[in-house]
C-alpha cells in the first residue's frame, strides 16, 4: 500500500517537472515579435527617404551651414524642418557631427555640432520609443559658401514610435 | 487513503494538463497575430514599392490616352525611364485625379487598382497623395475697372501649410500674377490674345504660415488706362521655396461659382467641361503653360510663361483624326460631357496649363494643376489593425508625399 502511495506521488512529481519544463520551454522559445522588426524596418527606410529630400533640397547647407556660420538658433529650425516633414505620429532625435580629418596623423574626430535639441521629445534623454530605429548618413556639403565645401557632416537620425 | 490520493492525483494531472494546453493555444494564437501583423507590413511595403518604384504596364499609361482602365495589365506610378527612385509621372497620377465640378474620363478608380494590385479579396486600401507643400489663397481686395463687368483681385492672403496642414513659417513666396488682353472675335473671328502683363510680388510668411501678397498698385493702374471693349483675364501663380522645398500654385476665380474652372490634361490632351467654348479662342493662343521649376527660379517671369495652341475637337465630320479616335476609344459614352482638344506643346515638367475658354458667354481661365491631391479608397472603413506607409516622392522639383494604409477586409 506504501509502495502505490510513492508510485502516486512520483507521477505527481514526473507529471509537474513535465509542464514546468514544458512551460519554460514555451516561454523562451518564442520569438521575438517580428512585428517590431517589420516597423523598425520601415522607419529605417523612412529615415533614409527623408534624409535623401533634405540632402536633394539644400536643407543641410540651407539650415546647418549657414546656421553654423551666422550663429543663429539653426536647431530649432531643423527641428522645425523635421517636424513639417515627418508624419505627425513619428518621433525624431536628430545629431549632427563634423567629420574632421587630420592629414598628419589620419585621425578622424567627430565635432558635434549641434545643441542636442533637434527633436520632438521633450525629454529626450528618458523618453522611450515603443520601436525606433537609428540611421546614420554622411553628407559632403556641396553648396556655397565657398569655404565651406567639402566638409564632411555626419548626421545620426533617429525614428521611432512613443512608448 | 489509496483511493483518496488517487483521486487528488487524476485531480491534479487534470488540472495541469488544462494548464499546459492553455499555454499551448495562447502561444499558437500569440504566434499567429505576430506573423499576420508582420504579414500585413510586408504586403503594405510591397505595395508601396509596386506603385512607387514601377511604371507599370504599359509604361507610358499615362500619357497614352488610348490606354483605357481596361487596358492596363500592371499598376505603377513611377516615371518611365527613370534612373532616381520615388520619381513620379504627373500623367499616371493624373489619371487618378477626380474633380468633383468634373469627373474624370479616363478615371483608373479603386476598385480596377486593387484588381491591378491582386488585393481585392483579402484587402482594403487608402492611397493619399499630396503635395509636401500647399496653398490656401483668400483674395482681399478687389478692384472694378471703369466700365467693366469683371472685378480683379488685387491683394491676397496666402497660407503655407504643409501636407497636414500646418502653418510654414519663413517661406519665401512670390506672387506672379498674370492679365491676359483679349480681343473678342466677331464673325468667324475668334477671340486674341493681345498681351499678357506679369507683375510679381514677393514676401516671407510669418509664425503663422500667412503672408499678404499686395498688387493694389500695379493692378489697378494697368487696367484704368485699358480699353473697356477689351476682355482681361487673370490668373495668380504662386511660387513658394522654404529651405530648398519648392511649391506651385495656380490661382483663378471667376464672379460666377459654378463655373467650371479646372479641368484634367492628360499626355497632350486637354479634357474639360462640355460648357465651355474652347473653339471661340485663336487655337495659335489657347492657353498658357507654365514652364520647369528650375527656370522660375530665375526672376524673369516673362520667360516662365508660354502661350500654346489647342486644337479642340468639335464633334464634326472634319475633325482632326486624333478626335474621331478620341470620341470612338476613349470617350464612346459620355463624349457629349466633356469638350477635348490637344495641345500643341506641353513641357515634360509644367506644372500648371491655364487654358481660356468661353463659358455662357463670358472669358474665363481654367487652372490644370499637374500636381494634384488624390485620396483613393475606403474612407469610412474603421479596421481593427492597419498599416501605413509614408514616402517622400517627387513630381518634376515638387516633393509630393505618398501615404499607403491598409487593412485585411475581414478585421473591418
Amino acid at each position: 500500500m506504501r509502495r502505490g502511495q510513492v508510485r502516486v506521488i512520483e507521477l505527481l512529481l514526473a507529471a509537474f517537472m513535465m509542464t514546468v519544463a514544458i512551460i519554460f520551454v514555451m516561454n523562451f522559445t518564442r520569438p521575438i515579435r517580428s512585428i517590431y522588426i517589420r516597423e523598425t524596418s520601415d522607419l529605417r527606410r523612412l529615415a533614409y527617404n527623408l534624409l535623401n529630400e533634405l540632402a536633394t533640397a539644400g536643407v543641410f547647407e540651407d539650415v546647418i551651414v549657414w546656421g553654423n556660420l551666422s550663429g543663429t538658433n539653426w536647431e530649432d529650425e531643423m527641428r522645425l524642418v523635421l517636424s513639417i516633414s515627418l508624419p505627425p505620429e513619428v518621433l525624431f532625435k536628430m545629431e549632427v557631427y563634423e567629420l574632421r580629418f587630420s592629414p598628419v596623423t589620419g585621425d578622424i574626430t567627430f565635432n558635434r555640432l549641434d545643441n542636442g535639441r533637434i527633436t520632438n521629445l521633450e525629454n529626450s534623454d528618458e523618453a522611450k520609443f515603443t520601436e525606433a530605429e537609428s540611421v546614420s548618413y554622411t553628407y559632403v556639403v556641396v553648396g556655397e559658401p565657398d569655404k565651406v565645401r567639402g566638409t564632411v557632416l555626419y548626421i545620426v537620425l533617429v525614428l521611432g514610435f512613443r512608448g | 487513503m489509496h483511493v483518496i490520493l488517487e483521486y487528488l492525483a487524476i485531480g491534479v494531472l487534470i488540472i495541469l494538463f488544462i494548464t499546459i494546453s492553455l499555454n499551448m493555444i495562447e502561444d499558437v494564437t500569440g504566434r499567429l497575430v505576430t506573423v499576420k501583423e508582420e504579414q500585413l507590413y510586408n504586403v503594405a511595403e510591397r505595395l508601396v514599392d509596386k506603385i512607387l518604384l514601377t511604371p507599370g504596364f504599359p509604361a507610358d499609361w499615362g500619357t497614352n490616352i488610348m490606354v483605357s482602365s481596361g487596358d492596363l495589365r500592371d499598376f505603377g506610378l513611377a516615371l518611365n525611364g527613370t534612373r532616381a527612385p520615388y520619381i513620379i509621372d504627373p500623367d499616371k497620377v493624373m489619371r487618378l485625379a477626380n474633380l468633383s465640378i468634373l469627373p474624370n474620363p479616363l478615371l483608373l478608380n479603386y476598385s480596377r487598382i486593387v484588381d491591378l494590385l491582386g488585393i481585392s479579396d483579402d484587402y482594403g486600401f487608402r492611397l493619399e497623395m499630396k503635395p509636401m507643400i500647399t496653398h490656401v489663397v483668400q483674395p482681399l481686395e478687389w478692384y472694378t475697372p471703369p466700365g467693366n463687368r469683371t472685378s480683379f483681385p488685387t491683394k491676397f492672403k496666402i497660407r503655407v501649410l504643409n501636407w497636414y496642414k500646418i502653418g510654414l513659417p519663413n517661406a519665401n513666396v512670390t506672387g506672379i500674377y498674370v492679365i491676359v488682353k483679349i480681343k473678342p472675335g466677331a464673325g468667324n473671328n475668334p477671340n486674341k490674345i493681345e498681351e499678357k502683363k506679369i507683375f510679381a510680388e514677393g514676401n516671407l510668411t510669418d509664425a503663422l504660415g500667412e503672408t499678404i501678397v499686395d498688387f493694389t498698385d500695379v493692378v489697378p493702374s494697368y487696367l484704368e488706362n485699358q480699353p473697356s471693349t477689351n476682355w482681361f483675364l487673370y490668373f495668380l501663380l504662386i511660387h513658394t521655396q522654404w529651405h530648398g522645398f519648392v511649391a506651385v500654385h495656380g490661382y483663378s476665380a471667376t464672379s460666377e461659382t459654378d463655373a467650371p474652372t479646372q479641368g484634367y490634361i492628360i499626355g497632350d490632351a486637354i479634357i474639360l467641361s462640355r460648357e465651355l467654348n474652347g473653339s471661340s479662342f485663336n487655337p495659335n493662343s489657347g492657353a498658357i503653360i507654365v514652364k520647369d521649376e528650375i527656370v522660375q527660379a530665375v526672376p524673369q517671369y516673362k520667360e516662365l510663361l508660354n502661350i500654346t495652341s489647342i486644337i479642340w475637337c468639335r464633334s464634326q465630320p472634319n475633325d482632326p483624326e486624333w478626335c474621331q479616335e478620341v470620341a470612338s476609344k476613349v470617350l464612346p459614352s459620355s463624349e457629349d460631357k466633356y469638350l477635348i482638344g490637344k495641345i500643341q506643346y506641353v513641357e515634360r515638367l509644367s506644372s500648371h496649363v491655364f487654358v481660356f475658354a468661353q463659358w455662357r458667354g463670358n472669358p474665363i481661365c481654367v487652372v490644370i494643376n499637374r500636381i494634384p491631391e488624390i485620396d483613393i479608397g475606403e474612407r469610412s472603413a474603421q479596421p481593427a489593425n492597419s498599416v501605413t506607409i509614408t514616402r517622400i516622392a517627387h513630381i518634376y522639383n515638387y516633393p509630393y508625399i505618398v501615404r499607403l494604409t491598409i487593412w485585411r477586409k475581414v478585421e473591418g
